[in-house]
């Protein structure tokens, strides 16, 4: 039931984590709203803070191509994390618009690129690949001690890829795509016959695994891949198909804890037209509405998180990042959109991954 | 013909005025070219596989295991021609993993295979029970041990688990192979698809897409061969080297296979008809690939010339700086393929679809 009191208790109680955006955007000029990584036309790779406008504030260089962009719940630092497999993360002050620090993996791990910080902004938590023990991990890192890494939460599957606190502030929910890499084999998924995607609950305070859920029998090939908690609580995901490319497979799904995952029907046209691939998967700021989008397809849908029903289909050409602002949602494309309250155009291909700050 | 006529105005309307290559047309000679003989001829030597080792298992010889190892030298070949094909109907069912379970890492298949040869697994004595266990149990990796791995000279003296397990393997593969050449082969069928993209298509809106599909297929495969069949074993110097990392070391095909892998890369530049159909002043690039490709394919030849084993070729000094000598070509191939082809026929593929995560 969509009623005002689960809507408060959403937007109240994750906003007041700085889990969710609120619905009051930042929007004096010169106050990012905005961070994505990006490659630029020469073909080097950086991170974009954009005000509401779309317009570039300040830039950092990365040495290779990022990821996904957390920011702390205090909006001090934001951490841009490599992509699959690379190993560096920047820490930017966004009060003072210049990086402020950098730091690798550990030996024998590497980022697969999203991460969250804790609701007092002390500890920062990334998905991260043990290659060598074929396992997934959270590691830990503590942000007073420049960002040492403490240890780490097993997330009991393989290819932890987005993982995120949830509006309880205690629990972590870690989609794990289930698709087994190794750096040595860049170009190589090497267990697609026996692959496993899971969502995972763990405690903060323990590291323990609370519960975890897999895919209706049959599915085992839909990677698990991102994720987002709705209003009511429940985790929508956004999965890729590694199965063939001719099954009429659904690629959305979602969960609320206890009981099993179920998978969305989408209208026939707007199933096949996610190419059986969704990029990117975010709730809306009053928890009400979920966006996701597949560059393959080149179409970002968004739904009602209550009703499940299509509310709106946009046609946008390599469209990928999605982010929930104060009219609805932001979308980036590769082309260099920025689609927001405002449209803007820049002569850069943004990455994966739109952030909006609270 | 009217309708024909209107149909080539229209298309000459809505082509850009800059000369744009025959998309279609690349892709088409690929297919039709390469791709769907190769499957047919891999069906046909798996058949053979079947047949000489059920010949085999009826009366063990020296003979009859020499030919069942000489056939599998052939199906390897036939395989490497292919082995770029990671889409299509090769992801059904897992098909791919079910012919070629590799890299294979911390050596999980072979355990497998070492377990079920060990135990007298009968599960695995029959095409049906086998296809129903491990992919690793079933493909050409597991054949290449049954056929030449620890104790496969029984195979000559009657050894009926093992021999009935090389049957079944090699049934299986036959029963893979012809599911992956129907795959691309029948009407409604993956050739089909990649010929006829448009809105309603559900895997190629575009001619662009099917194509640059091909080319980044091709791309990888001269990556995965550069670092995971190359670079990988033959290491930086003669003292640091991994031959077992290699597929099909045991039988000597490791570097027969990487010949066929490349040949394949030969015959698709060739079968595309690169030198015709890019735009006219990059049309020279077909021809550097086809250079690139032969250098490889000499290269390699002259060392497979030489009669000797993977371990000897990649620790004796000499044949190691040969064997890594390969990756200046190969680095050379793949941007030609990987980049340069893509970028002149305007495979203008988005940032994010081309590459997600």
């Amino acid at each position: 039931m969509a009623t005002d009191l689960t809507r408060r208790h959403f937007a109240g109680l994750c906003a007041a984590l700085g889990l969710a955006p609120l619905s009051t955007f930042a929007s004096a000029s010169g106050v990012p709203s905005f961070l994505s990584a990006y490659r630029d036309p020469a073909g080097t790779f950086g991170v974009a803070a954009l005000d509401e406008a779309g317009t570039v504030l300040f830039t950092e260089a990365l040495p290779a191509r990022g990821h996904d962009t957390v920011v702390s719940p205090d909006q001090r630092w934001a951490v841009t994390f490599a992509r699959r497999p690379g190993r560096f993360a920047l820490v930017i002050d966004l009060h003072r618009q210049e990086p402020a620090f950098a730091f690798e993996a550990a030996p024998g791990r590497h980022f697969y690129g999203h991460g969250f910080f804790s609701p007092d902004a002390r500890l920062l938590y990334a998905t991260e690949n043990d290659y060598e023990g074929e396992r997934g991990l959270l590691g830990i890192y503590d942000v007073a001690g420049g960002y040492v890494r403490t240890g780490a939460f097993e997330t009991h599957g393989i290819g932890p890829h987005e993982a995120l606190l949830l509006c309880d502030g205690t629990t972590i929910a870690v989609a794990n795509g289930g698709i087994l890499t190794h750096p040595d084999f860049p170009r190589q998924k090497l267990n697609l016959a026996s692959m496993a995607p899971s969502i995972s609950y763990l405690s903060r305070e323990t590291g323990d695994l609370l519960e975890q859920v897999s895919l209706p029998a049959g599915m085992n090939q839909l990677s698990i891949r991102h994720m987002t908690q709705a209003g009511d609580g429940s985790i929508w995901f956004g999965g890729q198909y590694e199965g063939a490319p001719t099954d009429a497979v659904a690629l959305v799904g979602r969960h609320q804890r206890g009981g099993e995952i179920t998978l969305i029907s989408l209208p026939e046209d707007e199933r096949a037209a996610l190419r059986q691939y969704v990029g990117s998967i975010k709730s809306s700021a009053d928890g009400e509405q979920i966006a996701m989008t597949s560059p393959r397809g080149g179409l970002a849908i968004i739904l009602g998180a209550q009703n499940q029903a299509v509310l709106d289909v946009r046609a946008v050409a390599d469209v990928c990042g999605v982010a929930p602002e104060r009219s609805g949602f932001a979308f980036s494309t590769g082309r260099g959109d920025i689609l927001a309250s405002r449209n803007a155009l820049i002569d850069v291909s943004w990455d994966n991954h739109l952030r909006s700050l609270a | 013909m009217r309708h024909l006529l209107a149909a080539a105005c229209l298309a000459l309307l809505t082509v850009s005025a800059s000369a744009q290559s025959d998309l279609g047309a690349i892709t088409r000679g690929m297919i039709e070219g390469h791709i769907l003989p190769a499957h047919a001829t891999l069906m046909g030597v798996a058949d053979q596989q079947v047949t000489v080792t059920e010949q085999m298992c009826s009366a063990p010889s020296q003979e009859a295991l020499a030919a069942t190892q000489a056939r599998f030298g052939d199906l390897v070949e036939v395989w490497s021609a292919v082995e770029f094909i990671r889409f299509g109907p090769a992801r059904k069912d897992n098909r791919y993993e079910r012919l070629f379970f590799w890299p294979d890492r911390n050596g999980r298949g072979l355990n497998q295979v070492q377990g079920v040869l060990a135990t007298q697994d009968e599960t695995v004595t029959s095409v049906d029970s086998l296809k129903a266990k491990s992919v690793a149990l079933q493909g050409l990796l597991a054949l290449d041990y049954v056929l030449f791995g620890t104790g496969f000279e029984a195979l000559a003296d009657g050894d009926e688990h093992r021999c009935a397990y090389a049957l079944a393997i090699a049934g299986a593969i036959a029963d893979t192979a012809a599911a992956l050449f129907e795959g691309w082969q029948d009407g409604q069928g993956y050739a089909a698809l990649m010929l006829s993209p448009g809105p309603d298509n559900p895997v190629y809106r575009t001619e662009a897409e099917a194509l640059q599909e091909l080319l980044r297929a091709m791309a990888e495969q001269l990556q995965i061969i550069h670092d995971a069949k190359l670079v990988r074993v033959v290491g930086t110097s003669p003292d640091d080297t991994h031959y077992r990392r290699a597929p099909f070391w045991r039988s000597g095909q490791t570097l027969p296979s990487i010949l066929a892998n490349v040949e394949a890369m030969a015959s698709l530049n060739a079968a595309g008809q690169l030198a015709d159909l890019l735009p006219e002043p990059a049309q020279r690039y077909a021809g550097t690939a086809r250079f690139e490709l032969g250098q490889i394919v000499s290269r390699l030849a002259a060392l497979i010339e030489r009669g000797e084993d993977l371990e000897t070729l990649v620790t004796s000094e000499e044949t190691h700086g040969r064997l890594a000598s390969v990756a200046l070509p190969l680095a050379g191939a793949m941007r030609v393929i990987g980049e340069i082809y893509p970028a002149e026929l305007g495979l203008t593929m988005g940032f994010n679809a081309l590459d997600g995560d």
